[in-house]
């Protein structure tokens, strides 16, 4: 019988943790649904919105200046971008999310940028890294560039 | 003698993962290593150096150009590059490992010099690393400049 066990529970480690039915992180979900929050908040020029999708010590690499790091300087640095972009509208498309463990999330997307008169302004991509703290899955590190010329 | 077994079994069950497949210990001194190997291949105007230490599916996300994928494209991105940029040589220096079980987020900052000295750029970057078959590969890569535009 204990021969008969140590084989089970032998099996049972050696199955992928897939079989297991480990849940669903919620990862997918949650970046797909960020994806939308953080165009809509562009689109209506909160940055405060944006903001908030960070953690605390999240750190936003934007180009053409420094990092930014915390929701103060993210917010205040999402500001003067927004205001620059003159009313551009940005279209965000995840594609590709990459779960890692429980609680830990890769994703690598594209953006689109038109401006306020219908033109193509940018075009680019970004990869973030989201986290699960506390239940709810904020960005804590993001960084973009332009595939433009 | 089977409970004992069968508890240990159940203990070792409810552990997190990062536990029970234990992050490589390694990922830190391969990450550094890495580091000093792509800026000496870059030095030395070795493309497939750096195209080494891709995996083979790896995606680069280059400024002012679209995502490159795989690592033979991976290689002759960077010869392109080296060869547009004639002497200049580049300094990387990690600033934050994340490390998350198989996966390890890298961040870090660039500078790149002029054959005399002249300062040419500096920015920051993003490398998803990934354990595969015993080594650890950059999967995802992704920069900016941090210069005014």
């Amino acid at each position: 019988m204990r021969s008969a066990g140590l084989i089970l529970c032998a099996t049972l480690l050696a199955l992928p943790s897939a079989a297991f039915g480990q849940a669903d992180s919620g990862a997918e979900a949650a970046v797909n649904e960020g994806a939308v929050a953080w165009q809509t908040a562009w689109n209506s020029a909160d940055a405060a919105a944006i903001a908030a999708m960070y953690k605390a010590d999240g750190i936003v690499m934007a180009p053409g200046a420094d990092a930014m790091q915390g929701q103060e300087a993210i917010e205040a640095g999402l500001a003067v971008a927004i205001e620059m972009a003159e009313g551009s509208q940005m279209a965000i498309t995840p594609g590709e999310i990459i779960p890692v463990g429980d609680d830990h999330a890769i994703e690598v997307g594209s953006f689109v940028e038109t401006g306020a008169d219908g033109s193509h302004k940018d075009h680019g991509k970004y990869v973030a890294v989201w986290a699960k703290v506390d239940g709810s899955w904020k960005i804590v590190r993001d960084i973009w560039n332009s595939s433009m010329p | 003698m089977r409970s004992a077994a069968l508890a240990v079994c159940a203990a070792l069950l409810t552990f997190p993962s990062a536990l029970l497949g234990q992050a490589d210990p390694d990922a830190q001194v391969a990450v550094k290593e890495g580091g000093m190997a792509w800026a000496a291949a870059w030095n030395a105007g070795n493309a497939a150096g750096i195209a080494a230490l891709y995996a083979d599916d790896a995606t680069l996300l280059p400024p002012s150009g679209d995502a490159v994928q795989g690592k033979a494209a991976i290689e002759a991105f960077w010869k392109g590059v080296m060869d547009a940029l004639p002497g200049v040589t580049v300094a990387l220096e990690t600033k934050e490992l994340h490390n998350l079980g198989d996966v390890a987020v890298e961040v870090g900052s660039y500078v790149d010099t002029g054959a005399d000295g002249e300062h040419v750029d500096h920015g920051k970057y993003l490398v998803v690393w990934m354990l595969k078959d015993g080594s650890w590969q950059m999967a995802r890569d992704i920069w900016n400049s941090s210069m005014g535009q």
